[in-house]
């Protein structure tokens, strides 16, 4: 797998997670300054990711079992990583049942959800089976072929913008800290971690990454944005797909197409494919790795039909956010203990070795 | 030595084709000795043969043994089992019993014309290129290739596989431009399975241990030395088989499937023209019959609404729903494909009147499929054949049906869905080492 591969996977599964929930929980966390609530979560990565790579590039060619497991025993591994692997698992299945709502309702309003399900199940396990570098593959034709289209979604709308929606622009008190959305929105930014399932020989720097991350930021920032200046604060916070809904404000004659949101929605999806299928490779590794010593396939078998009941178990739009909102401790774990961990090994295994 | 006695290797050939009419023993006077030939009256030209050595015998200094002096001229160097004796012969050699030992000589002989001359290729036709095309001589299409790339570094190695069928394989490439693994494994598996019986491409395939289905073609076959040298200068590992008028390249990549090698011949403003044109092709070939399906029955809120009616105008009583519709006309399509590919030549033409000017003019008038529809499956197939190499259209004909399945399902995220399953599909798809989702042969760089 070469750095292309990697760089373009690291911003597809930031975007896919910043164009689902990401909007509406920043516009939650807050009514001004959102810009201070992205940078945060912004440079709480890098840090982070600074930390998580430091440790990884002190052991080349391995993932983030084979290392806390070398660092601190086989049952400590998989102690500590047992709450990643729940938090990817959970991720996966409130991801997917925000898609197919989503799909739903701009779409395809009269097919029934479980039928879109399955499709959302059924290409994420066929691509995990084939493995990360198949999926990497494919991450970057995706790449080339659907980016085009979400940027098309995302600044389409820019000729709506009321440039006084984005006053006002500073919040001294960073109250969004106390709020809990705040958390909940943290996960967007926690891609970085898939970096340590990779066992790659050479480690990414961060660095390297640091382009992508600028990129990753801007749509961060446009997510929120868009809307915000499109309807303003009162009205975008009352939108369950505030991006999707900006791109419903125009018509644009010289497009065959009418109905806009498809495209952001088209978009929108195709990363979730490539996020699901990342994940549910992640979890189905790490399980294979550290609990159960099953075949590839028959893991990926369960894991999705697992996530399939799970997604299917899920009724309505606020039983979704209040698990989104659980999820968020999990996902706290996993973007702060986690890079500790693997920081303080390599910082251990630099001491013993020198 | 007792010349009537014989010997084993001969009883054994005698033995094996005792059945045939056309297999000589004879004993013939060959530089003043008498000796044993065995070979078939069919395959060799025995007068010619031996006018040829007598020619050669008249211009030797007299120092030399004479038979010795032919052996250096004539000999394939080979010590056969009497197995291998039954396929030397059956390639057209001569085989001599030696005067002095009884072993077995093989000599090289003339054949009868029957084999056709160099000629421009019959199913390819290259505009501002060489037009010379491969035939069904192995060491002629070998000879070929090697005047169209002058290079010291082109290796060429034969491989005779086969255990009841002999077939000859030479496999070709370019020492520092091949990647090392992709020769091996081809070299590699060409002796694990040595014994298989390769009379086809598809035999030859699974030799080479290329999985039996697969929706692209993992290899690409030409009958141009000049499209086979480039594709040796691109790294690939050229096979003939023998009796098969076309080049075998391996491994194909995405790219092939819209770049031809003669592009080169061209300015390069007009290079990136031909290709961006065949790009779009395959994009109209896999998506125009499903979204024709989207846009009619599950997603019609898609279009303009001047446009949503007029499309909906032009499948005004229609009995059937898009889907069937699509389907119908698809299946008629692909077969006046399929009996316009092998007709007579005379007979083709008709078959297209009948099927595009009657069929078409007639089925709409009859308002039994929309007029919208013909010319988006017209425009679909058109767009099929833009891309390079008969072999990678299959594929997209074929995925085609898949699309506008999934189209008819989920409207146009089955659309996406699909494209994405074909990528998928690609990203997983490896021949000879290298991933079919590269731009390119050399060294790792991978691209969509």
């Amino acid at each position: 797998m070469n750095k292309r591969m990697v760089l373009a996977l690291f911003i597809q599964l930031h975007l896919a997670a910043i164009l689902s929930l990401y909007a509406t929980k920043i516009l939650e966390s807050t009514n001004s300054g959102h810009w201070e609530a992205i940078l945060i979560a912004c440079l709480l990565e890098v840090l982070l990711a600074w930390l998580y790579l430091s440790g990884l590039s002190a052991f080349p060619g391995k993932h983030i079992g084979e290392i806390i497991r070398e660092a601190a025993g086989a049952w400590a591994a998989r102690a500590i990583l047992l709450p990643f692997v729940a938090y990817i698992f959970f991720y996966l299945v409130l991801q997917n049942r925000y898609q197919i709502v989503k799909i739903n309702i701009v779409v395809l309003p009269s097919t029934p959800l479980w039928a879109v399900l399955l499709l959302n199940m059924v290409l994420p396990f066929y691509a995990a089976c084939k493995g990360i570098h198949a999926i990497a593959r494919m991450g970057l034709a995706l790449f080339i072929t659907f980016m085009p289209f979400v940027l098309f979604s995302l600044f389409i709308s820019y000729q709506n913008f009321e440039w006084r929606n984005i006053f006002p622009i500073w919040q001294p008190k960073l109250t969004f800290v106390a709020e809990q959305p705040f958390y909940t929105s943290l996960f967007a930014f926690s891609g970085f971690l898939f970096l340590g399932m990779l066992s790659l020989n050479k480690p990414v720097k961060l660095r390297k990454l640091g382009p992508s991350m600028l990129l990753v930021a801007a749509f961060g920032f446009a997510s929120v944005y868009v809307p915000l200046l499109i309807f303003g604060q009162e009205t975008a916070i009352r939108f369950q797909y505030p991006v999707t809904m900006a791109s419903d404000t125009i018509d644009l004659e010289w497009v065959v197409f009418d109905w806009l949101p498809t495209f952001s929605v088209v978009s929108s999806s195709a990363l979730g494919m490539i996020e699901s299928s990342v994940l549910l490779w992640m979890a189905m590794t790490l399980v294979r790795k550290l609990y159960l010593p099953l075949p590839d396939k028959w893991l990926a078998a369960i894991l999705s039909i697992a996530m399939y009941i799970c997604s299917m178990q899920i009724h309505n739009v606020q039983t979704l956010n209040r698990f989104f909102s659980m999820n968020a401790a999990l996902c706290l774990y996993s973007m702060i203990i986690l890079p500790l961990t693997l920081g303080l090994s390599g910082w251990r295994k630099r001491r013993t070795t020198s | 030595m007792n010349k009537s006695e014989d010997r084993d290797w001969e009883r054994h050939l005698l033995d094996t084709f005792a059945l045939n009419t056309d297999f000589a023993a004879k004993r013939i006077e060959l530089s003043d000795q008498l000796v044993h030939v065995y070979y078939f009256v069919t395959l060799v030209d025995l007068p010619g043969t031996l006018a040829s050595m007598n020619q050669s015998l008249m211009s030797a200094n007299d120092g030399n043994v004479p038979l010795q002096h032919l052996s250096d001229l004539y000999q394939i160097d080979s010590n056969a089992m009497p197995e291998e004796l039954a396929h030397l012969l059956l390639q057209g050699r001569l085989v001599v019993r030696s005067p002095h030992t009884g072993e077995p000589l093989i000599f090289k002989a003339l054949e009868p014309s029957i084999s056709r001359s160099v000629m421009p290729p019959e199913n390819e036709s290259p505009i501002q290129g060489a037009i010379d095309g491969f035939t069904e001589d192995l060491l002629t299409n070998v000879g070929l290739l090697r005047k169209k790339i002058n290079h010291k570094d082109v290796v060429v190695v034969t491989h005779a596989v086969g255990s009841t069928f002999c077939r000859e394989i030479a496999l070709v490439y370019l020492k520092g431009k091949a990647n090392p693994k992709i020769v091996q494994t081809v070299a590699d598996s060409l002796i694990r399975n040595k014994h298989k019986d390769v009379r086809h491409v598809e035999d030859m395939l699974s030799v080479l241990g290329q999985p039996k289905i697969s929706l692209v073609a993992t290899y690409l076959a030409t009958e141009l030395p000049e499209e086979a040298a480039q594709n040796l200068m691109d790294g690939r590992v050229v096979l003939f088989m023998d009796q098969l008028p076309y080049a075998i390249s391996v491994p194909a990549i995405l790219k092939d499937v819209w770049t031809l090698k003669t592009d080169f011949n061209y300015p390069f403003l007009y290079l990136l023209f031909f290709r961006f044109i065949r790009m779009i092709g395959i994009i109209f070939a896999v998506i125009m019959p499903g979204l024709y399906v989207v846009l009619n029955s599950v997603n019609p809120e898609l279009l303009r609404i001047q446009l949503a009616i007029s499309v909906a105008k032009s499948r005004e009583g229609v009995p059937y729903p898009a889907f069937i519709e699509v389907l119908l006309m698809l299946l008629v399509l692909e077969m006046v494909i399929e009996a316009t590919t092998r007709l007579p030549k005379s007979i083709g033409p008709t078959i297209t009147m009948i099927g595009g000017i009657i069929l078409g003019q007639a089925i709409v008038q009859a308002k039994l499929v929309s007029n919208l529809l013909i010319i988006i499956l017209a425009a679909s197939t058109i767009a099929n054949f833009t891309m390079s190499g008969y072999l990678n259209t299959i594929g997209i004909r074929i995925y085609k049906y898949v699309v506008l399945v999934a189209s008819a399902a989920f409207g146009i995220l089955g659309l996406e869905m699909s494209v994405i399953w074909i990528f998928v599909y690609f990203a997983g798809l490896k021949s000879f080492t290298v991933p079919y989702l590269s731009l390119s042969l050399k060294g790792t760089k991978t691209d969509e």
